[in-house]
């Protein structure tokens, strides 16, 4: 998957758990998830899981630590995805 | 130097069967906190409010640590409870008001907990009905100092959440002399502080918000 591939699943996943769409729609790698988007860090866990479940991989703590903004959300993704083969 | 940590978790906001699946609570328990559910009295903590207890446990140890080192990540794992106890005769219920307020505990059934991390032990009161789960941490056991307040608010939209939290512990400051006129505001660190004529006070407050509920806590030393 390219990195916009990944960026385009990643919007999907997140869509569920913010409520700025209009952010959401104009993300940018700089893009905080609880600054920004007002995500919940309660909601943080479940856009971890969710993301294990669409690109098939797994997200170890170490890595979801990473997982501050979009940018660093894309680069573990794209790791995990690499590592999976 | 004291800090002040607390946390909100709106029960009717979560997802019951999400919170009982491994792949969900394996990312917030650690091995020993899943051994620790095995010694609670679960009629009283049942498995769901047991992992949301320990959520907002460790999100209010994160924001208390947070204020004194901001190099550090919030990696739920790593915060470890170690011991809950459950107040006497507890039956969890509806909270019956719509906002509850107090300095310290003694006139509250609050659960206590002990956490840690990197060595620092931090200590826990949770209030815990069925709409929330509500704790407020400390670098000690002695909480009477420490200041308290949850609210139902009308809008979950964060712009309101924000504004409501802060007008909330604001209100609750004027009753103390000494303490009015301040102002909340957020450091580079995302980091609340008070402020009064636009200088930073001493008092360290800790503000949180989920859904239709917003909490805040502050300690005055001495």
């Amino acid at each position: 998957m390219t990195r916009q591939e990944i960026l385009d699943e990643l919007k999907k996943v997140i869509a569920p758990y913010t409520t700025n769409k209009e952010l959401l729609a104009g993300i940018t790698e700089e893009t905080d998830l609880i600054k920004d988007l007002k995500i919940n860090s309660a909601n943080l866990v479940d856009i971890i899981i969710d993301a294990e479940a669409k690109y098939d991989i797994e997200i170890d703590y170490d890595s979801a630590d990473k997982m501050i903004n979009v940018g660093t959300c894309l680069d573990v993704i794209g790791g995990k995805i690499n590592e999976r083969g | 130097m004291i800090s002040a940590g607390n946390d909100i978790v709106s029960l009717t906001a979560t997802n019951v069967t999400r919170t009982k699946s491994p792949e969900f609570y394996s990312k917030i328990l650690s091995h020993a906190e899943k051994a620790l559910f095995e010694t609670v009295d679960k009629e009283a903590l049942p498995f769901n409010r047991f992992v949301w207890l320990l959520w907002s446990v460790k999100e209010s140890a994160y924001k208390y640590l947070h204020r004194l080192d901001p190099c550090i990540v919030f990696t739920p794992v790593k915060f470890e409870i170690q011991s809950i106890e459950i107040p006497p005769r507890y039956s969890c219920s509806p909270c019956g008001a719509d906002e509850l307020t107090g300095i310290g505990f003694a006139d509250y059934p609050v659960f206590q907990a002990t956490v840690i991390f990197a060595g620092k032990k931090l200590f826990a009161r949770v209030i815990i009905h069925h709409e929330f789960v509500s704790t407020v941490v400390n670098h000690n056991d002695d909480f009477r100092n420490v200041y308290w307040g949850i609210k139902r608010i009308e809008d979950a939209n964060y712009k309101y959440q924000s504004v409501a939290v802060r007008e909330f512990a604001l209100g609750t400051l004027r009753g103390i002399p000494g303490f009015d006129n301040m102002a909340i505001g957020k450091n580079k660190d995302d980091v609340p502080f008070l402020s009064k004529d636009d200088r930073q006070h001493e008092t360290p407050i800790s503000l949180s918000h989920h859904e239709q509920w917003v909490a805040f806590s502050f300690q005055r030393s001495g």
